[in-house]
């Protein structure tokens, strides 16, 4: 089974001189040169013989391979390193990972300060005197006692949601999967908030316990970039 | 003079023509990327035709090969009017040169091939290119949010692709 990480990595090294079909590099070749070399002449009578040879066969001669070198913790720190550089700002980030367990990862301060910040404000404006399990953990419809006091603090986890998806954008946090699970729990909140206005408090908390799984893997993300260790 | 013009002209086309499909190849569909190769080339042969001394580098040619994948993108996905911000000068190192394609990389191919123009271009602009989210969003017309949600919609197709393949 791939991974979306797996995915994305191989993704990431799909910019490789390709030998087009030989009779596409045949014919383009004859109509620009209009004559053929005695190189590219050898060739085409071997893709003659098989010209539904698969596009792997090139009519031209190969370029200058250079001999495979297996994946190192090197290289990918390497490589890394030239992404951070490419990125052209000390706030970006980049992850590589070396096989299914390990990741290495090269974060700014800057950014894990900024992250840091940006978490303790969500906690503090999300979850305001109550606990994030009193808001979003099971049996929260016992501490948000009636609707108008759990709109408030649903109002209140709505767009405290909104706003850290906003600060991490702006730290250059651009993980899909962190801003994504982020603005799908701020939707959550609207929808609960809707939930409420049918008078029940108990539908309106019914549905938070999933915006807990969101932001559970939020941080597992946040983890796993090493961008912060305890942001929720 | 015309001799001397169509010496570099294969010289070029000998070095670069891999490393010029391949870029395109990754973008488009193999018909759309041959047109857009032979393209590249007809127009570097004008070039040394009108001037045998023109300095037709690798990133002259990876430029005009993207300038020319943009208006294939605006054309397929209806995106007329964007994607300007795109056209830069292609870094030469953006293809590595003379590493080859293995399976891997083939298989990164069919995945791509099976899934929408728009999202084989996102996910191309970000984890290829290396535009940041913001940067893809403005060039699109789009807001941050937006972009992402498409992207993460992209990378579960890439995903489903890749297993597809793998059959």
């Amino acid at each position: 089974v791939t991974s979306r990480r797996e995915a994305t990595r191989l993704l990431r090294k799909v910019d490789q001189p390709r030998a087009p079909h030989p009779t596409f590099a045949r014919e383009l070749r004859a109509e620009l040169l209009g004559y053929e070399t005695e190189d590219s002449q050898a060739q085409l009578q071997i893709v003659e013989e098989d010209d539904d040879a698969p596009p792997e066969i090139a009519v031209l001669p190969e370029p200058e391979q250079k001999p495979h070198r297996p994946i190192t913790k090197r290289r990918w720190l390497a490589a890394a390193a030239a992404v951070v550089l490419l990125a052209g700002g000390g706030t970006w980030f980049v992850a590589a990972q070396l096989d299914d367990d390990e990741i290495v990862v090269s974060v700014s301060p800057e950014t894990k300060k900024t992250v840091e910040t940006a978490c303790a404000a969500f906690r503090s404006s999300a979850f305001s005197e109550l606990s994030r399990k009193d808001l979003i953990g099971p049996g929260n419809n016992r501490v948000l006692a009636n609707v108008p006091s759990a709109r408030v603090a649903i109002s209140r986890l709505e767009q405290a949601l909104r706003r850290f998806a906003d600060d991490l954008r702006e730290a250059g946090i651009e993980d899909p999967e962190v801003t994504v699970a982020l603005d799908r729990s701020a939707g959550k909140a609207g929808s609960a908030i809707d939930r409420l206005d049918g008078g029940s408090v108990n539908r309106g908390a019914s549905g938070l316990g999933e915006i807990d799984v969101e932001l559970t893997e939020v941080e597992q993300r946040l983890i796993e970039l090493g961008i912060s260790e305890s942001c929720l | 003079l015309r001799s001397d013009a169509n010496a570099r002209l294969a010289a070029l086309y000998d070095e670069l023509l891999p490393v010029v499909y391949g870029y395109v190849r990754s973008r488009l569909a193999e018909a759309d990327a041959e047109d857009v190769t032979a393209e590249v080339f007809r127009t570097a042969a004008e070039q040394l035709q009108r001037d045998p001394t023109a300095q037709l580098t690798r990133s002259w040619f990876l430029t005009a090969a993207r300038n020319r994948v943009i208006d294939r993108w605006r054309h397929q996905m209806r995106w007329e009017g964007r994607l300007e911000a795109l056209r830069r000068d292609v870094d030469v190192q953006s293809v590595a040169p003379g590493t080859g394609t293995g399976e891997a990389e083939d298989r990164v191919l069919d995945a791509l091939d099976r899934l929408s123009p728009d999202h084989r271009a996102v996910l191309i602009l970000r984890y290829v290119d290396g535009l940041r989210t913001r940067a893809i969003a403005e060039a699109l017309g789009r807001n941050p949010r937006a972009t992402d949600s498409l992207l993460a919609r992209a990378r579960r197709e890439l995903v489903a692709a890749f297993e597809e393949v793998a059959l």
